[in-house]
């Protein structure tokens, strides 16, 4: 029998609740393993999602998603504000994170939607290195120094622009930047695991997105020629 | 826009809206929502349900003047 996804969405919210009503009861091990899945099924779900399904049902669920995340944020602007900037006190990094993180996801699911891999990878390598150049100018203004260190400004650059013509060369060489800037800011995983997550979903996450999406792009678009 | 699914369901042989969901692959509720121009259906939802009440897409649906 085939449960419908409305009553499958209703069983994750009791499920979420149950978890939740539980956690203090459960043993701690277990309770993480059980939110781990329960939270993630539903992203893989959505991701996998390749069958046309009712339509309707797509745009009652993604507008409810859309309205529940603007929610999500006033609740949090609201707790961020009650707590912390009425009184003067900055916030701590996990409500920065808890802001920031999903406006990127946001951002970049969007951009890859509406104007499609190759675009969205060309832009997202210009922002960063025009970021990185502006970072160097502002640091050791125009000098030798920042001619050195505008390297990287060049090769982020480069890369963008022949990624237009060379999506799978593009697509690997965002991923060698990728790795290169773990490497070169590897002091990161020195910091508050909060901070942690919001540094790397700002850098190399959208670099690491625009390699993949340019790699898939190349696959896809010749599978299309042969 | 506009639509007369529900004057072609019944020179269809009196087909009700649970069995043109079942055939279109949706649910009952978003045919009501059609029929009622709730819900504007995708091209493809709109070539499915014109292939199983027999008739050509323009039959079915019709923008109105405002639209």
């Amino acid at each position: 029998m085939k449960i419908p996804e409305s009553v499958l969405r209703n069983i994750w919210i009791i499920l979420i609740s149950m978890l939740l009503f539980m956690a203090n009861v459960i043993p701690y091990p277990l309770f993480v393993l059980s939110a781990s899945v329960i939270l993630i099924s539903p992203v893989l779900l959505e991701l996998r999602r390749k069958k046309i399904i009712d339509e309707r049902q797509v745009q009652i669920s993604h507008f409810s998603s859309h309205i529940t995340f603007y929610v999500f944020l006033l609740l949090l602007f609201f707790v961020i504000n009650r707590e912390y900037i009425s009184k003067n006190i900055n916030p701590p990094p996990q409500f920065y994170m808890l802001v920031i993180v999903p406006f990127v996801v946001k951002m970049l699911i969007s951009l890859y939607k509406n104007y499609g891999p190759v675009p969205t990878a060309q832009w997202t390598g210009y922002f960063f290195s025009f970021f990185w150049l502006l970072f160097v100018v502002l640091s050791h203004g125009l000098s030798i120094a920042s001619l050195i260190e505008s390297i990287p400004f060049l090769i982020i650059f480069s890369v963008s622009l022949l990624s237009k013509k060379f999506p799978l060369a593009g697509g690997v060489l965002f991923f060698i930047i990728t790795v290169f800037i773990l490497v070169l800011f590897r002091g990161w995983w020195r910091f508050d695991i909060y901070v942690r997550l919001l540094m790397y979903s700002l850098i190399p996450l959208p670099l690491l997105a625009s390699s993949f999406a340019l790699v898939f792009y190349h696959f896809k678009e010749g599978k299309k020629d042969e | 826009m506009k639509n007369k699914i529900k004057h072609h369901r019944f020179i269809k042989g009196e087909i009700t809206q649970q069995e043109l969901a079942e055939k279109a692959g949706v649910t009952r509720q978003t045919i009501i929502a059609i029929e009622k121009g709730a819900f504007n259906p995708s091209v493809r939802l709109a070539l499915k349900i014109s292939k199983i009440l027999e008739t050509e897409v323009e039959n079915l649906f019709f923008l109105e003047e405002n639209d």
